[in-house]
Protein backbone atom coordinates (compact mmCIF):
# COMPACT_ATOMS: atom_id res chain seq x y z
CA UNK A 1 0.00 0.00 0.00
CA UNK A 2 1.47 3.37 -0.92
CA UNK A 3 1.15 6.55 1.14
CA UNK A 4 -1.56 7.91 -1.10
CA UNK A 5 -3.79 4.87 -0.50
CA UNK A 6 -3.07 4.88 3.22
CA UNK A 7 -3.91 8.57 3.51
CA UNK A 8 -7.14 8.01 1.61
CA UNK A 9 -8.25 5.36 4.11
CA UNK A 10 -7.27 7.44 7.15
CA UNK A 11 -8.91 10.59 5.84
CA UNK A 12 -12.11 8.75 4.99
CA UNK A 13 -12.16 7.43 8.53
CA UNK A 14 -11.95 11.00 9.89
CA UNK A 15 -14.71 12.18 7.56
CA UNK A 16 -17.00 9.41 8.81
CA UNK A 17 -16.17 10.23 12.42
CA UNK A 18 -16.92 13.88 11.82
CA UNK A 19 -20.31 13.00 10.33
CA UNK A 20 -21.11 10.78 13.31
CA UNK A 21 -20.15 13.47 15.83
CA UNK A 22 -22.19 15.99 13.84
CA UNK A 23 -25.25 13.76 14.25
CA UNK A 24 -24.60 13.47 18.01
CA UNK A 25 -24.31 17.24 18.40
CA UNK A 26 -27.49 17.67 16.40
CA UNK A 27 -29.32 15.38 18.82
CA UNK A 28 -28.32 17.43 21.90
CA UNK A 29 -31.12 19.31 23.59
CA UNK A 30 -30.68 23.02 23.03
CA UNK A 31 -30.10 25.11 26.11
CA UNK A 32 -28.28 28.31 26.84
CA UNK A 33 -25.77 26.85 29.30
CA UNK A 34 -24.30 24.40 26.82
CA UNK A 35 -24.72 26.62 23.75
CA UNK A 36 -21.13 27.88 23.47
CA UNK A 37 -19.66 24.38 23.84
CA UNK A 38 -22.14 22.99 21.37
CA UNK A 39 -21.17 25.72 18.89
CA UNK A 40 -17.50 24.94 19.50
CA UNK A 41 -18.15 21.30 18.54
CA UNK A 42 -20.04 22.32 15.40
CA UNK A 43 -17.22 24.64 14.33
CA UNK A 44 -14.53 22.03 14.95
CA UNK A 45 -16.47 19.34 13.09
CA UNK A 46 -16.98 21.63 10.11
CA UNK A 47 -13.31 22.63 10.04
CA UNK A 48 -12.16 19.02 10.20
CA UNK A 49 -14.61 17.94 7.51
CA UNK A 50 -13.52 20.74 5.20
CA UNK A 51 -9.81 20.05 5.71
CA UNK A 52 -10.11 16.27 5.28
CA UNK A 53 -12.26 16.60 2.17
CA UNK A 54 -9.82 19.09 0.66
CA UNK A 55 -6.99 16.64 1.21
CA UNK A 56 -9.01 13.79 -0.29
CA UNK A 57 -9.66 15.92 -3.37
CA UNK A 58 -6.00 16.81 -3.78
CA UNK A 59 -4.53 15.00 -6.81
CA UNK A 60 -1.09 15.13 -5.16
CA UNK A 61 -2.25 13.16 -2.14
CA UNK A 62 0.71 11.29 -0.65
CA UNK A 63 3.15 12.23 -3.39
CA UNK A 64 6.51 14.00 -3.42
CA UNK A 65 7.11 16.50 -0.67
CA UNK A 66 3.41 16.57 0.19
CA UNK A 67 3.01 13.19 1.87
CA UNK A 68 4.50 14.00 5.25
CA UNK A 69 2.75 17.36 5.62
CA UNK A 70 -0.55 15.78 4.59
CA UNK A 71 -0.10 13.12 7.26
CA UNK A 72 0.60 15.84 9.79
CA UNK A 73 -2.45 17.79 8.62
CA UNK A 74 -4.47 14.62 9.13
CA UNK A 75 -3.10 14.44 12.70
CA UNK A 76 -4.19 18.03 13.35
CA UNK A 77 -7.73 17.18 12.27
CA UNK A 78 -7.76 13.87 14.16
CA UNK A 79 -6.83 15.72 17.36
CA UNK A 80 -9.48 18.34 16.67
CA UNK A 81 -12.10 15.62 16.32
CA UNK A 82 -10.65 13.78 19.32
CA UNK A 83 -11.38 16.83 21.45
CA UNK A 84 -14.94 16.88 20.16
CA UNK A 85 -15.23 13.20 21.06
CA UNK A 86 -13.97 14.05 24.57
CA UNK A 87 -16.48 16.86 25.04
CA UNK A 88 -19.55 15.16 23.56
CA UNK A 89 -20.32 12.71 26.38
CA UNK A 90 -19.90 15.54 28.89
CA UNK A 91 -22.50 17.55 27.00
CA UNK A 92 -24.76 14.53 26.64
CA UNK A 93 -24.81 13.65 30.34
CA UNK A 94 -24.90 17.24 31.61
CA UNK A 95 -27.16 17.18 34.68
CA UNK A 96 -28.71 19.53 37.25
CA UNK A 97 -25.66 19.41 39.50
CA UNK A 98 -23.40 20.32 36.54
CA UNK A 99 -25.75 23.18 35.74
CA UNK A 100 -25.51 24.55 39.29
CA UNK A 101 -21.71 24.27 39.36
CA UNK A 102 -21.52 25.92 35.94
CA UNK A 103 -23.76 28.75 37.13
CA UNK A 104 -21.57 29.11 40.24
CA UNK A 105 -18.39 29.34 38.14
CA UNK A 106 -19.92 31.86 35.79
CA UNK A 107 -21.19 33.95 38.70
CA UNK A 108 -17.72 34.00 40.28
CA UNK A 109 -16.25 35.13 36.95
CA UNK A 110 -18.91 37.81 36.51
CA UNK A 111 -18.64 39.15 40.07
CA UNK A 112 -14.84 39.21 39.89
CA UNK A 113 -14.90 40.64 36.32
CA UNK A 114 -12.59 37.82 35.28
CA UNK A 115 -12.68 37.83 31.49
CA UNK A 116 -12.75 34.26 30.24
CA UNK A 117 -14.55 32.04 27.80
CA UNK A 118 -17.85 30.89 29.37
CA UNK A 119 -16.81 27.82 31.33
CA UNK A 120 -18.72 24.58 31.55
CA UNK A 121 -18.33 22.62 34.78
CA UNK A 122 -18.77 18.89 34.81
CA UNK A 123 -18.95 17.00 38.07
CA UNK A 124 -16.96 13.82 38.04
CA UNK A 125 -16.46 11.02 40.46
CA UNK A 126 -13.04 12.27 41.51
CA UNK A 127 -11.89 14.05 44.63
CA UNK A 128 -10.20 17.01 43.00
CA UNK A 129 -10.79 19.98 40.74
CA UNK A 130 -9.20 20.27 37.31
CA UNK A 131 -9.46 22.42 34.20
CA UNK A 132 -9.06 21.87 30.51
CA UNK A 133 -8.76 25.43 29.25
CA UNK A 134 -8.41 24.23 25.65
CA UNK A 135 -12.09 23.22 25.95
CA UNK A 136 -13.19 25.91 28.46
CA UNK A 137 -14.01 23.03 30.75
CA UNK A 138 -13.69 22.59 34.51
CA UNK A 139 -13.92 19.24 36.26
CA UNK A 140 -15.26 19.32 39.82
CA UNK A 141 -15.78 16.59 42.39
CA UNK A 142 -19.21 15.11 42.40
CA UNK A 143 -20.60 16.59 45.61
CA UNK A 144 -24.06 16.46 47.06
CA UNK A 145 -23.69 20.04 48.32
CA UNK A 146 -21.73 23.23 47.74
CA UNK A 147 -18.85 23.33 50.21
CA UNK A 148 -18.16 27.02 50.81
CA UNK A 149 -14.60 26.60 52.10
CA UNK A 150 -13.66 24.66 48.94
CA UNK A 151 -14.95 27.21 46.44
CA UNK A 152 -11.45 28.79 46.14
CA UNK A 153 -10.35 25.56 44.40
CA UNK A 154 -12.91 26.26 41.71
CA UNK A 155 -11.54 29.80 41.41
CA UNK A 156 -8.05 28.38 40.84
CA UNK A 157 -9.37 26.37 37.89
CA UNK A 158 -11.07 29.46 36.47
CA UNK A 159 -7.69 31.17 36.59
CA UNK A 160 -6.34 28.45 34.28
CA UNK A 161 -8.98 29.54 31.77
CA UNK A 162 -8.12 33.18 32.38
CA UNK A 163 -4.39 32.79 31.67
CA UNK A 164 -5.16 30.59 28.72
CA UNK A 165 -6.97 33.51 27.14
CA UNK A 166 -4.07 35.86 27.86
CA UNK A 167 -1.16 34.30 26.02
CA UNK A 168 0.98 37.44 26.13
CA UNK A 169 0.67 37.67 29.90
CA UNK A 170 1.57 34.06 30.54
CA UNK A 171 4.56 34.43 28.18
CA UNK A 172 5.66 37.48 30.16
CA UNK A 173 5.53 35.52 33.40
CA UNK A 174 7.62 32.76 31.83
CA UNK A 175 10.15 35.36 30.73
CA UNK A 176 10.43 36.67 34.29
CA UNK A 177 11.36 33.19 35.52
CA UNK A 178 13.73 32.57 32.60
CA UNK A 179 15.53 35.83 33.27
CA UNK A 180 15.76 35.12 37.00
CA UNK A 181 17.29 31.66 36.62
CA UNK A 182 19.63 32.76 33.86
CA UNK A 183 20.96 35.53 36.06
CA UNK A 184 21.23 33.19 39.05
CA UNK A 185 23.11 30.67 36.89
CA UNK A 186 25.55 33.31 35.66
CA UNK A 187 26.15 34.54 39.20
CA UNK A 188 26.75 31.00 40.46
CA UNK A 189 29.26 30.37 37.69
CA UNK A 190 31.07 33.64 38.28
CA UNK A 191 31.24 32.99 42.02
CA UNK A 192 32.40 29.43 41.44
CA UNK A 193 29.60 27.88 43.48
CA UNK A 194 29.51 24.06 43.88
CA UNK A 195 28.29 22.13 40.82
CA UNK A 196 25.26 20.73 42.71
CA UNK A 197 24.12 24.25 43.50
CA UNK A 198 24.40 25.24 39.86
CA UNK A 199 22.49 22.11 38.88
CA UNK A 200 19.74 23.06 41.33
CA UNK A 201 19.41 26.46 39.62
CA UNK A 202 19.14 24.70 36.27
CA UNK A 203 16.56 22.34 37.77
CA UNK A 204 14.61 25.45 38.84
CA UNK A 205 14.65 26.81 35.29
CA UNK A 206 13.53 23.51 33.82
CA UNK A 207 10.76 23.07 36.41
CA UNK A 208 9.38 26.59 36.32
CA UNK A 209 9.61 27.13 32.59
CA UNK A 210 9.77 23.86 30.60
CA UNK A 211 8.82 20.80 32.60
CA UNK A 212 7.50 18.94 29.52
CA UNK A 213 4.09 20.52 29.34
CA UNK A 214 3.62 21.29 33.01
CA UNK A 215 5.67 24.38 33.84
CA UNK A 216 5.33 25.19 37.54
CA UNK A 217 5.04 28.84 36.73
CA UNK A 218 1.56 28.47 35.24
CA UNK A 219 0.33 26.63 38.31
CA UNK A 220 1.83 29.31 40.54
CA UNK A 221 0.26 32.05 38.41
CA UNK A 222 -3.13 30.41 39.00
CA UNK A 223 -2.42 30.24 42.74
CA UNK A 224 -1.48 33.89 42.77
CA UNK A 225 -4.52 34.83 40.69
CA UNK A 226 -6.88 32.84 42.90
CA UNK A 227 -5.41 34.56 45.97
CA UNK A 228 -5.87 37.92 44.28
CA UNK A 229 -9.56 37.13 43.70
CA UNK A 230 -10.39 35.23 46.92
CA UNK A 231 -7.98 36.81 49.40
CA UNK A 232 -6.79 34.67 52.31
CA UNK A 233 -9.52 32.04 51.79
CA UNK A 234 -7.52 30.46 48.97
CA UNK A 235 -4.38 30.07 51.10
CA UNK A 236 -6.40 28.67 54.00
CA UNK A 237 -7.90 26.07 51.69
CA UNK A 238 -4.39 25.21 50.45
CA UNK A 239 -3.24 24.77 54.04
CA UNK A 240 -6.22 22.50 54.72
CA UNK A 241 -5.41 20.39 51.64
CA UNK A 242 -1.72 20.18 52.54
CA UNK A 243 -2.54 19.06 56.07
CA UNK A 244 -4.75 16.28 54.73
CA UNK A 245 -2.69 15.20 51.71
CA UNK A 246 0.41 13.09 51.98
CA UNK A 247 2.66 14.84 49.42
CA UNK A 248 5.84 16.20 51.02
CA UNK A 249 5.37 19.93 51.67
CA UNK A 250 8.76 20.77 50.12
CA UNK A 251 8.33 18.34 47.25
CA UNK A 252 10.71 15.55 46.35
CA UNK A 253 13.94 17.50 46.27
CA UNK A 254 16.03 18.87 43.45
CA UNK A 255 16.62 16.80 40.34
CA UNK A 256 13.38 14.83 40.66
CA UNK A 257 10.79 15.93 38.15
CA UNK A 258 7.36 16.79 39.59
CA UNK A 259 4.24 17.95 37.78
CA UNK A 260 3.30 20.41 40.55
CA UNK A 261 5.41 22.93 42.37
CA UNK A 262 6.04 22.04 46.03
CA UNK A 263 3.19 23.06 48.32
CA UNK A 264 5.59 25.31 50.22
CA UNK A 265 6.40 27.27 47.05
CA UNK A 266 2.72 27.64 46.35
CA UNK A 267 2.06 28.94 49.85
CA UNK A 268 4.96 31.37 49.47
CA UNK A 269 3.25 32.89 46.42
CA UNK A 270 -0.16 32.99 48.13
CA UNK A 271 1.20 34.71 51.22
CA UNK A 272 2.97 37.22 49.05
CA UNK A 273 -0.33 38.08 47.31
CA UNK A 274 -2.20 38.36 50.62
CA UNK A 275 0.50 40.77 51.83
CA UNK A 276 0.15 42.69 48.55
CA UNK A 277 -3.57 43.04 49.21
CA UNK A 278 -2.56 44.74 52.47
CA UNK A 279 -4.28 42.11 54.58
CA UNK A 280 -1.34 42.00 56.94
CA UNK A 281 -3.01 40.43 59.97
CA UNK A 282 -4.51 37.71 57.72
CA UNK A 283 -1.08 37.05 56.22
CA UNK A 284 0.46 36.87 59.69
CA UNK A 285 -2.22 34.44 60.93
CA UNK A 286 -1.76 32.30 57.82
CA UNK A 287 2.02 32.35 58.12
CA UNK A 288 1.83 31.30 61.77
CA UNK A 289 -0.60 28.45 61.01
CA UNK A 290 1.60 27.34 58.12
CA UNK A 291 4.70 27.27 60.32
CA UNK A 292 2.79 25.26 62.90
CA UNK A 293 1.87 22.74 60.22
CA UNK A 294 5.49 22.53 58.98
CA UNK A 295 6.76 21.98 62.50
CA UNK A 296 4.02 19.47 63.24
CA UNK A 297 4.90 17.48 60.13
CA UNK A 298 8.61 17.77 60.78
CA UNK A 299 8.98 19.10 57.23
CA UNK A 300 12.54 20.02 56.27
CA UNK A 301 13.77 21.77 53.16
CA UNK A 302 15.70 19.47 50.82
CA UNK A 303 19.21 20.49 49.87
CA UNK A 304 19.38 23.52 47.59
CA UNK A 305 15.62 24.08 47.87
CA UNK A 306 16.05 27.87 47.90
CA UNK A 307 17.99 27.69 44.64
CA UNK A 308 15.09 26.20 42.71
CA UNK A 309 12.22 27.71 44.71
CA UNK A 310 13.60 31.19 45.43
CA UNK A 311 11.56 33.49 47.64
CA UNK A 312 12.57 36.49 45.56
CA UNK A 313 11.11 34.99 42.38
CA UNK A 314 7.90 33.93 44.14
CA UNK A 315 7.45 37.53 45.32
CA UNK A 316 8.13 38.90 41.86
CA UNK A 317 5.62 36.52 40.25
CA UNK A 318 3.02 37.36 42.90
CA UNK A 319 3.51 41.08 42.31
CA UNK A 320 3.38 40.80 38.54
CA UNK A 321 0.30 38.56 38.61
CA UNK A 322 -1.43 41.19 40.74
CA UNK A 323 -0.53 43.88 38.20
CA UNK A 324 -1.62 41.78 35.23
CA UNK A 325 -4.92 40.86 36.89
CA UNK A 326 -5.58 44.49 37.78
CA UNK A 327 -4.72 45.60 34.23
CA UNK A 328 -7.16 43.01 32.90
CA UNK A 329 -9.89 44.46 35.12
CA UNK A 330 -10.04 41.55 37.56
CA UNK A 331 -11.48 42.67 40.89
CA UNK A 332 -8.98 42.34 43.74
CA UNK A 333 -10.28 40.88 46.98
CA UNK A 334 -11.25 43.45 49.54
CA UNK A 335 -13.14 42.45 52.65
CA UNK A 336 -16.65 43.85 52.82
CA UNK A 337 -19.08 44.15 55.65
CA UNK A 338 -20.74 40.81 56.33
CA UNK A 339 -23.92 40.06 54.45
CA UNK A 340 -24.16 36.55 55.81
CA UNK A 341 -24.94 34.02 53.14
CA UNK A 342 -26.13 36.64 50.63
CA UNK A 343 -23.02 38.46 49.48
CA UNK A 344 -20.73 37.95 46.49
CA UNK A 345 -19.27 34.44 46.34
CA UNK A 346 -15.72 35.41 47.34
CA UNK A 347 -17.07 37.25 50.39
CA UNK A 348 -19.02 34.11 51.33
CA UNK A 349 -15.76 32.10 51.02
CA UNK A 350 -13.96 34.61 53.21
CA UNK A 351 -16.69 34.50 55.82
CA UNK A 352 -16.80 30.70 55.60
CA UNK A 353 -13.11 30.49 56.41
CA UNK A 354 -13.24 32.96 59.26
CA UNK A 355 -16.11 31.02 60.81
CA UNK A 356 -14.44 27.68 60.14
CA UNK A 357 -11.33 28.82 62.01
CA UNK A 358 -13.04 30.64 64.87
CA UNK A 359 -15.96 28.30 65.46
CA UNK A 360 -15.59 25.01 63.53
CA UNK A 361 -18.50 23.40 65.40
CA UNK A 362 -21.07 25.89 64.18
CA UNK A 363 -19.64 26.02 60.65
CA UNK A 364 -21.52 23.00 59.19
CA UNK A 365 -24.90 24.52 59.94
CA UNK A 366 -23.86 27.80 58.34
CA UNK A 367 -22.51 25.93 55.31
CA UNK A 368 -25.82 24.12 54.91
CA UNK A 369 -27.59 27.47 54.75
CA UNK A 370 -25.10 28.71 52.14
CA UNK A 371 -25.66 25.57 50.10
CA UNK A 372 -29.43 25.90 50.26
CA UNK A 373 -29.41 29.58 49.38
CA UNK A 374 -26.89 29.29 46.54
CA UNK A 375 -28.62 26.30 45.00
CA UNK A 376 -31.87 28.18 44.99
CA UNK A 377 -30.34 31.29 43.44
CA UNK A 378 -28.17 29.48 40.91
CA UNK A 379 -30.88 27.12 39.70
CA UNK A 380 -33.25 30.07 39.30
CA UNK A 381 -30.57 32.04 37.45
CA UNK A 382 -30.65 34.81 40.08
CA UNK A 383 -27.51 36.93 39.87
CA UNK B 1 -0.98 13.23 39.28
CA UNK B 2 -0.46 15.69 36.45
CA UNK B 3 -1.68 19.22 36.41
CA UNK B 4 -4.55 19.02 33.96
CA UNK B 5 -4.89 22.81 33.61
CA UNK B 6 -1.24 23.41 32.86
CA UNK B 7 -1.04 20.44 30.53
CA UNK B 8 -4.09 21.62 28.63
CA UNK B 9 -2.64 25.12 28.33
CA UNK B 10 0.65 23.75 27.01
CA UNK B 11 -1.13 21.41 24.60
CA UNK B 12 -3.24 24.13 23.17
CA UNK B 13 -0.22 26.39 22.63
CA UNK B 14 1.70 23.59 20.93
CA UNK B 15 -1.30 22.47 18.85
CA UNK B 16 -1.73 26.00 17.53
CA UNK B 17 1.95 26.20 16.62
CA UNK B 18 1.87 22.77 14.96
CA UNK B 19 -1.19 23.71 12.93
CA UNK B 20 0.27 27.04 11.82
CA UNK B 21 3.53 25.41 10.77
CA UNK B 22 1.94 22.40 9.08
CA UNK B 23 -0.48 24.48 7.02
CA UNK B 24 2.12 27.04 5.99
CA UNK B 25 4.79 24.46 5.16
CA UNK B 26 2.31 22.35 3.16
CA UNK B 27 1.47 25.45 1.11
CA UNK B 28 5.13 26.27 0.53
CA UNK B 29 6.03 22.71 -0.47
CA UNK B 30 3.18 22.74 -2.98
CA UNK B 31 4.29 26.07 -4.37
CA UNK B 32 7.90 24.87 -4.56
CA UNK B 33 7.00 21.71 -6.47
CA UNK B 34 4.79 23.58 -8.88
CA UNK B 35 7.21 26.50 -9.21
CA UNK B 36 4.45 28.96 -8.34
CA UNK B 37 4.65 32.29 -6.57
CA UNK B 38 1.10 33.32 -5.75
CA UNK B 39 -0.22 35.73 -3.16
CA UNK B 40 -1.46 32.94 -0.84
CA UNK B 41 1.97 31.33 -0.90
CA UNK B 42 3.67 34.62 -0.15
CA UNK B 43 1.32 35.10 2.82
CA UNK B 44 2.18 31.62 4.10
CA UNK B 45 5.89 32.42 3.78
CA UNK B 46 5.53 35.73 5.59
CA UNK B 47 3.51 34.10 8.37
CA UNK B 48 6.51 31.93 9.13
CA UNK B 49 9.13 34.68 9.21
CA UNK B 50 8.47 35.92 12.79
CA UNK B 51 8.31 32.34 14.05
CA UNK B 52 11.62 31.44 12.47
CA UNK B 53 13.24 34.61 13.83
CA UNK B 54 11.80 34.02 17.30
CA UNK B 55 13.15 30.47 17.24
CA UNK B 56 16.57 31.69 16.22
CA UNK B 57 16.59 34.27 19.03
CA UNK B 58 15.33 31.90 21.68
CA UNK B 59 17.73 29.14 20.63
CA UNK B 60 20.71 31.38 20.94
CA UNK B 61 19.67 33.88 23.56
CA UNK B 62 17.46 31.51 25.52
CA UNK B 63 14.92 34.30 25.87
CA UNK B 64 13.03 36.35 23.31
CA UNK B 65 13.86 39.99 23.00
CA UNK B 66 11.05 41.61 24.97
CA UNK B 67 11.30 44.81 22.95
CA UNK B 68 10.87 43.06 19.62
CA UNK B 69 7.37 42.36 18.44
CA UNK B 70 7.71 38.63 18.32
CA UNK B 71 5.87 35.80 19.89
CA UNK B 72 7.45 33.67 22.57
CA UNK B 73 7.61 30.09 21.39
CA UNK B 74 6.82 27.43 23.99
CA UNK B 75 10.11 26.92 25.89
CA UNK B 76 9.80 23.13 25.73
CA UNK B 77 9.57 23.34 21.93
CA UNK B 78 12.76 25.36 21.76
CA UNK B 79 14.41 22.91 24.15
CA UNK B 80 13.43 19.96 21.92
CA UNK B 81 14.89 21.63 18.83
CA UNK B 82 18.05 22.44 20.76
CA UNK B 83 18.27 18.81 21.79
CA UNK B 84 17.74 17.58 18.23
CA UNK B 85 20.57 19.75 16.92
CA UNK B 86 22.79 19.78 19.99
CA UNK B 87 25.94 19.07 17.99
CA UNK B 88 25.52 21.81 15.41
CA UNK B 89 23.51 24.61 16.98
CA UNK B 90 25.64 27.28 15.36
CA UNK B 91 24.81 25.85 11.92
CA UNK B 92 21.15 25.70 12.81
CA UNK B 93 21.29 29.41 13.66
CA UNK B 94 22.72 30.06 10.21
CA UNK B 95 20.09 27.82 8.60
CA UNK B 96 17.32 29.71 10.37
CA UNK B 97 18.74 33.06 9.29
CA UNK B 98 18.88 31.87 5.68
CA UNK B 99 15.37 30.45 5.92
CA UNK B 100 13.95 33.68 7.35
CA UNK B 101 15.55 35.69 4.60
CA UNK B 102 14.35 33.28 1.86
CA UNK B 103 10.79 33.40 3.22
CA UNK B 104 10.91 37.16 3.58
CA UNK B 105 11.64 37.57 -0.15
CA UNK B 106 9.59 34.56 -1.24
CA UNK B 107 10.07 33.72 -4.92
CA UNK B 108 8.42 30.31 -5.08
CA UNK B 109 11.51 28.13 -4.58
CA UNK B 110 13.02 26.45 -1.54
CA UNK B 111 16.61 25.29 -1.22
CA UNK B 112 17.33 21.76 0.06
CA UNK B 113 18.58 23.29 3.30
CA UNK B 114 15.37 25.29 3.72
CA UNK B 115 13.27 22.16 3.14
CA UNK B 116 15.25 20.32 5.81
CA UNK B 117 14.90 23.16 8.31
CA UNK B 118 11.17 23.50 7.64
CA UNK B 119 10.76 19.78 8.18
CA UNK B 120 12.65 19.92 11.47
CA UNK B 121 10.63 22.79 12.93
CA UNK B 122 7.31 21.31 11.78
CA UNK B 123 8.02 17.74 12.87
CA UNK B 124 9.13 18.88 16.30
CA UNK B 125 5.98 20.93 16.89
CA UNK B 126 3.73 18.23 15.47
CA UNK B 127 5.31 15.44 17.53
CA UNK B 128 5.17 17.50 20.70
CA UNK B 129 1.54 18.41 20.14
CA UNK B 130 0.78 14.71 19.65
CA UNK B 131 2.64 13.76 22.81
CA UNK B 132 0.90 16.40 24.95
CA UNK B 133 -2.45 15.46 23.46
CA UNK B 134 -1.99 11.82 24.47
CA UNK B 135 -1.09 12.78 28.04
CA UNK B 136 -3.96 15.24 28.26
CA UNK B 137 -6.72 13.01 26.99
CA UNK B 138 -5.57 10.04 29.04
CA UNK B 139 -5.98 12.09 32.18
Amino acid sequence: MDLSALLRILLTDQVERAKQYGAQVGALAEDETRASHRDRCVTDIERALKACRALLDDPRLGTGLHGEMQLRQLQVEARRLGSVAFLLPILERFNDHDAILTALARRIAAEGTIALEQPLVTSANVGYYGASPDLALVVAPSLSRIVAIEIPDLVHELLHLFWHGREGDSAELLRIALRYFRQAGENALREDRPPRQREAIEFGRLSWVENTGEPWLLELACDAGASFVCGPAYAWQNLRLCAAASEPIYGYGAFQRASHPPAAARMMVMLSVVHGLELTSDADALGAAWNTLLTGLGAAKPDYYDEYCPHELADEVARRVGDLCADAGVRAFSRQESRGVCGPIVQICDEAWRLFISDPESYPEWEARVDERLRLELSAGTP
Amino acid sequence: MSSLGTLSHSYSEMARLAETLTDAVATLFRAHEEGMCEEDDRRAALRLVPLVRALRNQLHGGEPDTDADESMLPPQYVARIREARRGDLAYLGQDLDELASLLDRWEGKLSDGAIGTLRLVTRTASDQAASLYRRLRRH
